[in-house]
């Protein structure tokens, strides 16, 4: 399998194009596999961002510039439809270029993250020449997505939201307050679940809307966390405008849309879009700080090390595992869902160690590289908790859809 | 830390085998049978014995074509070995195969392999390995109990090795001893006047161990004199991962059979597997067993090609399936309630296995000790030739 697709980018002369595309742009990374202690940035380690905003608009012009050229290029969608201006080739081609990809210092594209995520979404249930619209855009950086979900009342129960949307004629209006919307500050679109049946409670009363960000009535703030940085925002809309043709899917059938979404997220999560991933890249720095604090041959530190490194490995082997019997032609449902919490539980046992590694270096700046930086990953740490299903949620679902477990019992709605 | 890169590849095969080794299970190894084993301490009956290794195949599995095995790689046993984990028949494939076999291919002496591997791969006769002293652990550092002196052209043994797996019964019985030339293995053959063998009495008794005395017992040499040491090291790698194979079986029938139960006991007015508490701990030990078997197919791809990363990912998958085990044989024994704490419920085999284990072919402290040292004391040694310059720390 893997032979083929390298067959597939061979033959169409597609590495080649690939490689000159890159070396011709950006230059070979040097710190490529191996950390170096005490260069290059070492608050890498924090698990959401932080950006200052001036920094961040400079940001996300380089990687935007970077993205239309390599989707002009056509490398920007490999495994995409031609007809959305994807190269139509398979999903492992794109895996290949993205390996090469990593060989050089290219601007993260983190702020298109949801690319993959909105996509199946707005092919599946939008009016076809609105998807036309946005698939493309989203691939070549002229739009970025953010998700409208969660509210300050309704978190991982979507269902008791309560942002209205009102017909009026071909257009809703819609009112009501978004919160956690990661990106919304620079956001195009945002995909947002909002309640059209007044007198329908719960699930059912749900209908999902493509949100124009830049118009009229959005209003975005930043939100700031505990971290004392701010990845998240508070979204006010307030008589927002959206004609029917930008709802997404059948009126009653947001919730489905919604979960539809999450899911491909929690995958997307799981295999590592998340700055922890499945930890290899902290591994690697855990190792070089107990030896840069002297402590690599304390049998406590030693020991404990060990234990979380061996939580990162059987979480790359459970995703070696799943991409095998995806290829097998098995699909195994519950591997995103055990992806998330084994992330959550990775971080959760890395930031315990490092805090006690680091003690008093972590309760003050003592100026050493690559030690009070840590404050963002232990601070970072609980939200990871609650991201897209919180972890109880992901428990009851893993309980009854994987295990077949009772449900819990729930109010009619 | 390297990135794993193995390609996990899922043979049918594999497959095929889990479905004939699970008929097995059904048909020979069923919760009777094993009590009975375990409470009179009798070794598997001979019939039994031969339908797994001869018709099954399973002691010759990784045993090369050429001295009758199958010449499967080590994902065959795993699986092999993870099935049958779900019960707990007490029979002398571990210590055959993990042990005696893995001895003797590793020992690199084709004499003997030879001579004893095809007997043993075809279940004719039945091996282990003596290794440990009383403490039950092995280290390669200290003087074994037994000391082997030379007697015209073979060897004589006398001492006493502890914790020998099956060691009341096997025909063929291996054993480190001290010579002049430091630690050897050797060969202790068929009936043997001088031999005394007695059964420890142990925690789990669907697992035999037992105290062998040699007095003046004639044994020959396999291998190199004074190279026991590796030769145990790489079949303590190796076993490790078959028993981590194994308590992932374990773990497994304890999830089972608490989802089951959990899915029909009703307090309170609803079944017990509606609550979260109860759910989520069944949640828990799924995730911990799902890791603990992907730990252990990768391992297990190590050993079939030689990869270096064998010995830490050996370690690795030792020590989560040591821990999915311990974890799902004491929440199936909370979930099952009153139940699980008697006699009459399997619960407690389990939870004897899973405690038993632990401690088998390392235990979860020295298994960390081996990851630590993969982490730390490799680099530190290549660092130190290529050492960075002091001023790359910023103060």
């Amino acid at each position: 399998m893997k032979v083929d697709d390298e067959r597939v980018l061979s033959d169409d002369g597609l590495e080649n194009r690939a490689l000159s595309f890159l070396a011709d742009r950006r230059r070979r990374s040097r710190t490529q596999g191996a950390l170096v202690w005490g260069e290059g940035d070492d608050g890498a380690v924090a698990i959401w961002d932080d950006p200052d905003p001036d920094v961040e608009r400079a940001e996300l012009d380089v990687a935007r510039t970077y993205r239309r050229a390599r989707f002009d290029a056509g490398l920007g969608w490999l495994d995409g439809p031609v007809e959305h201006g994807g190269a139509g080739l398979s999903a492992a081609s794109q895996r290949r270029f993205a390996a090469l990809e990593a060989q050089f210092d290219t601007p993260s594209q983190a702020f298109f993250k949801l690319d993959r995520v909105l996509t199946p979404i707005l092919l599946r249930y939008a009016d076809p020449e609105i998807a036309r619209q946005h698939v493309r855009g989203l691939f070549r950086g002229d739009v970025i997505g953010c998700e409208l979900f969660s509210e300050p009342g309704a978190g991982s129960d979507l269902a008791s939201l309560t942002t209205k949307a009102v017909l009026d004629g071909d257009t809703w209006i819609v009112d009501g307050q978004k919160v956690w919307t990661s990106d919304a500050h620079y956001a195009d679109i945002g995909l947002a679940l909002c309640r059209t049946e007044s007198q329908v409670s719960g699930r059912k009363g749900l209908t999902a809307f493509l949100v124009d960000m830049r118009q009229p009535g959005v209003e975005v703030r930043p939100l700031r966390q505990i971290t004392g940085g701010s990845s998240f925002n508070e979204v006010f809309l307030t008589g927002v405008r959206v004609p029917d043709s930008h709802r997404i899917g059948a009126r009653g059938q947001g919730w489905e849309v919604a979960q539809e979404t999450l899911k491909i997220e929690r995958t997307a999560i799981g295999v590592g879009m998340g700055r922890g991933g499945a930890g290899v890249a902290n591994g690697e720095r855990l190792v070089a700080l107990v030896r840069s604090l002297g402590l690599e041959n304390d049998p406590i530190v030693r020991q404990r090390l060990a234990e979380v490194v061996m939580a990162f490995r059987a979480a790359k082997h459970l995703q070696h595992v799943t991409s095998a019997r995806r290829r097998a032609g098995d699909n195994p449902t519950a591997s995103p869902l055990l992806a998330k919490l084994t992330l959550s539980n990775n971080l959760r046992l890395a930031s315990r160690f490092v805090t006690d590694l680091l003690g008093p270096r972590l309760a003050a700046d003592t100026g050493e590289w690559g030690t009070f930086a840590w404050n963002q990953f232990v601070l970072g740490e609980p939200g990871m908790h609650i991201m897209a299903g919180t972890d109880e949620v992901v428990h009851n679902m893993i309980g009854e859809q994987v295990l077949g477990l009772p449900r819990e019992p729930r109010p009619q709605s | 830390m390297t990135t794993t890169t193995a390609d996990y590849t899922w043979p049918s095969e594999l497959a095929e085998l889990r479905d004939v080794v699970a008929a097995f299970r059904e048909r020979h190894a069923g919760e009777a049978a094993v009590r009975t084993l375990a409470e009179t301490t009798t070794p598997l009956d001979s019939r039994t014995w031969q339908i797994m290794a001869e018709q099954l195949g399973l002691a010759g599995l990784t045993v090369p074509e050429e001295l009758g095995g199958a010449g499967a790689g080590y994902e065959f046993l795993a699986v092999a070995m993870e099935e049958l984990g779900k019960s707990l028949l007490p029979s002398p494939l571990l210590a055959t195969t993990a042990l005696a076999i893995g001895t003797l291919m590793r020992a690199g002496d084709a004499s003997a392999r030879e001579r004893l591997v095809p007997a043993l791969a075809a279940g004719q006769i039945t091996g282990t390995l003596g290794y440990t002293g009383a403490d039950g652990h092995w280290d390669p550092a200290r003087k074994p109990q037994v000391r082997a002196t030379r007697n015209g052209d073979g060897w004589r043994l006398d001492g006493t090795v502890h914790h020998v797996l099956d060691g009341a019964s096997a025909d063929l019985v291996l054993v480190v001893a001290d010579t002049d030339e430091g630690s050897s293995v050797f060969a202790a053959e068929g009936p043997l006047p001088g031999l005394v063998r007695s059964p420890m009495a142990t925690l789990d008794g669907t697992r035999s161990q037992a105290r062998l005395d040699f007095h003046d017992v004639p044994a020959t040499a396999v291998g190199v004199l004074g190279a026991a040491a590796p030769t145990v090291e790489a079949v303590l790698t190796r076993a490790a991962v078959l028993l981590a194979a194994e308590q992932v079986g374990g773990a497994q029938y304890c999830l089972d059979t608490a989802v089951t139960y959990a899915g029909t006991r009703t307090q309170f007015g609803r079944a017990i597997g509606s609550y979260q508490a109860i759910k989520h701990k069944c949640v828990d030990m799924y995730l911990e067993i799902e890791s603990a078997r992907a730990a252990v197919y990768y391992a297990a791809s190590c050993l079939t090609v030689n990869s270096a990363d064998a010995e830490p990912a050996a370690s690795i998958a030792k020590t989560l399936a040591s821990a999915a085990f311990d974890r799902a044989s004491a929440d199936s024994i909370q979930i099952h309630g009153g139940i699980g704490f008697t006699w009459e419920h399997p619960a407690h085999l389990y939870f004897r296995r899973a405690i038993s284990t632990r401690a088998l072919f390392g235990d979860p402290r020295r298994h960390h000790e081996v990851v630590a040292a993969s982490l730390l004391d490799r680099t530190t040694r290549s660092d130190a030739s290529t050492s960075p310059p002091e001023s790359r720390r910023v103060q």
